[in-house]
């Protein structure tokens, strides 16, 4: 194997093994595709659907890169010279470990990488991962959910409130995803994103006339029910009757993290990697705030 | 050391009886082993040899009479048989060896069907190493042949001890007899025999002293010869050993040399074993090389397509911008046909005021042309000036040579108050 003083015949990769939902994907992508640039390697993406993501990365995106969408990746894996694992509940996992620094630096056959996270490490650029994450170009299908949404907003929401005991039931919140001690500030700060928080705040911003139009993409359909019934014509959001991690739900979250982008102010919710790429796909220094932070 | 007890005896099918002994007590022999095995079919045999070739899966039973018995027999027949009465006990000892040796000697290779029994005591009726019976007392049998005399049965028992090849046969004879056998042996009433009370004189306590003394030695013969024997069994148990040490250095040499080349195989096949473990590393690695290779081309092949698709767009795009530039064209077409009269009407022009260049270019030339052979002329002059310019000057530093000479020589200087006077006179 590469590991084992078998040469390669072709360029060296550094293969992303992207974990858990649609943003934490899409921001290991970008923070691995920096690590791959500046150290003169592939970019490969092992993109596999699980309990977390339900849909191909060909059904939410149209990417060119090369994609891995087997178990071939396991003998890959086990092939590497190197593996860094930042999945905390997995034997053998380091989180957040420095990506090929060190001694690990002066290796320059295979890499392979499993997260959920951006990479941490000497190659870290975020402005890189922004010129990535900008790149991105969504599939027809996620298109076809932006026609007829007229933008800018004057205010974006993003309510993520589903966590805790009672959604532990879901795959997807389970207590087997993450540590004890992660699951709890997950816990904590669910609470702390409460719609009411944001109703708040929205009234607030209202009562100023900053807030003639409001998009809204939320995790559960009360949250939809309520803040429609509230702010009548002034709401958009996408109309769906998924709530799970099911392909099509995944490409109205894509098309939900395109229009939030697009508002002029944003209020996101905390510990949220959706709320962090939505910010992060808008233009530089839009203001934004979180629940239970600033609101 | 008492023999072991044997184990019952299995019921033979068959049995052939072969028998060295007179016939009457070989009939009852014959009588006592179909008592013993009723259902069994029971032949007579004149030789091993031939019962061994003649019935091949029967179970052979060879009667002897105890080797002492049988010596004593022939010596108490010293006085009645011819044929016996010339030899002395030596030459009886002798002859039962004779006989007995090549016997014993067939019976080797048939010991696995060969049952040895006493003849006496089969006759007797004590056939228990044949009978799975309880031991019982001897059956008196009145027509049997009585036993021979005391006296002859201590007499062939020291002769079989004084000799070590009786001693060897005998020896055998009793390890291979099954049930009892032997006469007892009773040396007082065989004295008793030999010489009566009222005739006992100083001479026969004589013998009776060097009878005693005979047996004294022969015992200490006896035991001399136990003694030999156990030196000999000890010096080939040494040869044995030294023998199975032998052997074992050998087998130790050969096992050397086998672990030998089994080290080399393991070392081939050890080697072979990395070669293909080298090797399916290498295919596993070229396995997935090509599986990240066919992504690779996957990735290539949509971005193919991206790139058609976005080539038939810009296509459409150029062929819409292309029919609207045609129209505009068409106008400017017209427009710039006037323009290029125009300029081709210009053009005309300057090529005719370009004519008119070269032609007094031309004419320019010659004069050039002209100019450079005067100069020519002109050089040539100058050079033919130069050269009369420096023979003149030659000429003129050679009379003011002249002029100096004239100058420093005694006659001008004499002179010179004569030009002074001369100059004043003319108002110079």
């Amino acid at each position: 194997m590469a590991g084992q003083g078998i040469p390669a015949r072709r360029r060296p990769c550094l293969f992303i093994d992207v974990q858990h939902g649609l943003c934490n994907r899409l921001r290991a992508m970008a923070s691995a595709s920096t690590f791959a640039a500046a150290t003169g390697r592939e970019l490969v993406v092992i993109w596999r659907t699980d309990r977390h993501c339900e849909a191909r990365i060909s059904e939410l995106l149209q990417y060119s890169g090369t994609v891995i969408e087997t178990d071939l990746a396991d003998a890959l894996r086990a092939a590497s010279g190197l593996f860094y694992n930042y999945m905390e509940v997995e034997p053998d996992s380091c989180f957040e470990a420095p990506i090929l620094a060190g001694k690990d630096a002066e290796w320059r056959g295979d890499v392979y990488v499993r997260s959920a996270y951006p990479l941490k490490g000497p190659h870290a650029d975020f402005g890189a991962e922004q010129a990535f994450l900008h790149r991105l170009r969504p599939s027809q299908a996620v298109l076809d959910m932006l026609a007829g949404q007229s933008r800018p907003y004057d205010v974006c929401a993003h309510i993520r409130m589903a966590g805790g005991a009672a959604f532990e039931h879901l795959p997807y919140e389970s207590l087997d995803n993450w540590p004890e001690h992660r699951h709890r500030e997950l816990a904590e700060w669910r609470a702390k994103s409460h719609r009411d928080r944001f109703i708040d705040r929205l009234d607030v911003l209202v009562s100023l006339g900053q807030a003639d139009r409001i998009f809204l993409a939320a995790d559960l359909p009360e949250t939809y029910a309520v803040l429609a019934d509230r702010y009548g014509p002034r709401l958009s959001w996408l109309n769906r009757d998924l709530f799970d991690r099911s392909p099509r739900q995944l490409q109205y979250a894509l098309a939900d993290l395109l229009l939030l982008s697009a508002g002029t102010r944003f209020l996101g919710s905390p510990w949220s990697s959706f709320t962090d790429v939505a910010q992060r796909l808008a233009r530089p220094s839009r203001p934004f705030e979180i629940s239970g932070r600033d609101f | 050391m008492s023999k072991p007890t044997p184990a019952p005896n299995p019921v033979p099918d068959h049995i052939v009886l072969i028998s060295r002994v007179p016939e009457a007590m070989t009939t009852l022999i014959g009588q006592r082993i179909a008592r013993v095995f009723p259902q069994t079919r029971i032949d007579a045999a004149a030789s091993l040899a031939r019962a061994a070739s003649e019935n091949p899966e029967a179970r052979i039973v060879l009667a002897v009479l105890d080797p002492v018995e049988a010596i004593a027999t022939r010596l108490a027949e010293h006085g009645t048989k011819p044929e016996i009465a010339a030899q002395g006990a030596n030459a009886i000892l002798r002859t039962w060896i004779q006989e007995m040796a090549p016997v014993l000697e067939a019976t080797r290779p048939l010991r696995r069907r060969l049952w040895l029994v006493d003849a006496r005591a089969m006759a007797d009726g004590r056939p228990q190493a044949l009978s799975p019976e309880p031991e019982s007392a001897a059956v008196e049998t009145p027509s049997l042949t009585p036993p021979p005399p005391a006296q002859y049965l201590a007499l062939a028992d020291m002769l079989i001890r004084s000799d070590v090849q009786a001693m060897r046969l005998a020896a055998e004879i009793a390890a291979l007899r099954r049930g009892p056998g032997g006469l007892p042996l009773d040396l007082d009433m065989a004295f008793a025999g030999l010489i009566s009370p009222a005739q006992e004189t100083t001479e026969l306590a004589l013998l009776r002293e060097t009878l005693a003394l005979v047996q004294t030695e022969l015992d200490a013969n006896a035991e001399a010869l136990a003694a030999a024997q156990q030196d000999l069994a000890a010096q080939d148990a040494l040869k044995a050993e030294a023998a199975r040490l032998q052997a074992e250095v050998v087998e130790q040499e050969r096992l050397r040399q086998e672990v030998g080349l089994l080290r080399e195989t393991l070392d081939l096949l050890q080697s072979e074993l990395e070669t293909n473990v080298r090797a399916a590393a290498v295919a596993q690695q070229e396995r997935l090389d090509h599986g990240v290779l066919k992504a690779r081309l996957a990735a290539t092949e949509r971005q193919l397509t991206e790139g058609e698709e976005f080539l038939l767009l810009r296509q459409e795009i150029l062929a819409a911008e292309i029919l609207k530039l045609n129209g505009f064209l068409i106008d400017e077409r017209v427009y710039h046909a006037q323009e290029v009269q125009a300029a081709q009407g210009e053009i005309a022009l300057l090529h005719d005021r370009l004519q008119m260049g070269q032609a007094e270019i031309d004419q320019l030339q010659s004069q050039l042309q002209g100019a450079q052979e005067e100069i020519g002329n002109l050089n040539g002059q100058l050079q033919t000036s130069q050269a009369e310019t420096v023979t003149l000057q030659g000429q003129m530093q050679a009379a003011l040579h002249e002029v100096d000479l004239l100058h420093e020589s005694t006659s001008w200087q004499v002179t010179a108050p004569l030009r002074a006077v001369k100059r004043r006179l003319s108002g110079q």
